[in-house]
């Protein structure tokens, strides 16, 4: 729904249209309509996927591709900013380009025995240095003897753009 | 508090009653009233701790209701009204060991192990190059977020 700018001034009559469209606006600044004020902290793209990188739900991630085992790709509806990171130090000096999600939660449900060895992690891999399209992450498992990929049960990535 | 619903038409009159409710429409948002217009934004989150402890339980909380600490590093929180379904929530966690900054050896993780309407269950372990065992967290930090179209 768009969002209404709507102005009043002194002796104008008070309009069916204005105060519907003030009444349009509750919805307008819940879906961050263009011109809209944005609610601080909103998450901008989310998703609930499971583990063969199907959707169950979710809002600005058009798809997910699913490669090797552990390994996902989050298709992005609408591309990410892309800002310049500027280093100084003596690792890696110089000018660095990364796709600026404010920030990113991620969350994975891992549905095994109580009694397995392994600690996981759900992560992004080189995710904001890649591609402003893409947001690519791995689930892995470790423990004492080994490592591997493994498929996530459920997963879940908000992220929230902001620029103020 | 509810979302109305209003609309309205040349020559209406303002009643009280629908400005009262138009004004309610901003509680019903802010408060992400499911009636009403949602902001993606957590519905539950919580804070509590795994500890064996007296210290163990909710801290800080929107919609969890309760905690139970089945073993060592796993715990159920109930949510005080169930979700509709879980497939639309989002989980997103955090968590602190009682460790120190400098000389753990271990690697540790928590994460949620199984998910229904009504409650979330966590398991945390920890692993190093030589051992692996349950472990009990300081702290669980945890937000669910609601998205539904």
């Amino acid at each position: 729904m768009a969002w209404h700018n709507i102005a009043f001034t002194f002796g104008s009559t008070l309009t069916a249209s204005k105060i519907g469209g003030l009444q349009d606006n509750f919805t307008a600044l819940a879906e961050n309509a263009t011109g809209s004020p944005t609610f601080s902290s909103r998450s901008t793209k989310i998703v609930v996927f499971s583990g063969n990188g199907h959707i169950h739900s979710g809002a600005g991630i058009s798809s997910i591709t699913h490669g090797a085992t552990g390994q996902y790709v989050l298709n992005v509806s609408t591309v990410f900013s892309r800002g310049t990171q500027a280093f100084s130090g003596p690792v890696a000096p110089g000018t660095f380009y990364r796709s600026v999600p404010s920030f990113v939660l991620i969350g994975f449900e891992a549905n095994v025995a109580y009694s397995d060895p392994s600690v996981r992690v759900l992560a992004g891999a080189n995710a904001t240095t890649t591609s402003t399209a893409t947001y690519q992450m791995n689930f892995q498992a470790v423990n004492n003897s080994a490592k591997a990929h493994e498929d996530v049960y459920r997963g879940s990535v908000v992220i929230v753009e902001h620029t103020d | 508090m509810g979302f109305t619903n209003l609309t309205f038409t040349a020559g209406q009159k303002l009643t009280s009653t629908i400005m009262a409710q138009f004004d309610q429409n901003f509680d019903a948002l802010a408060e992400g009233d499911e009636s009403g217009p949602r902001v993606p934004r957590p519905k539950v989150w919580g804070h509590f701790c795994g500890f064996s402890t007296a210290n163990r339980g909710i801290y800080a909380t929107k919609g969890l209701s309760s905690f139970t600490r089945n073993a060592t590093g796993a715990y159920t929180v109930g949510f005080t009204t169930p979700f509709s379904e879980t497939n639309n929530v989002g989980i997103c966690l955090g968590f602190e060991h009682n460790t120190s900054m400098a000389g753990d050896t271990y690697v540790r993780m928590a994460n949620v192990s199984s998910f229904s309407t009504t409650e979330v269950t966590f398991r945390n372990r920890k692993t190093s190059t030589s051992a692996n065992s349950d472990d009990d967290c300081n702290a669980i930090f945890i937000a669910f977020w609601e998205y539904t179209t």
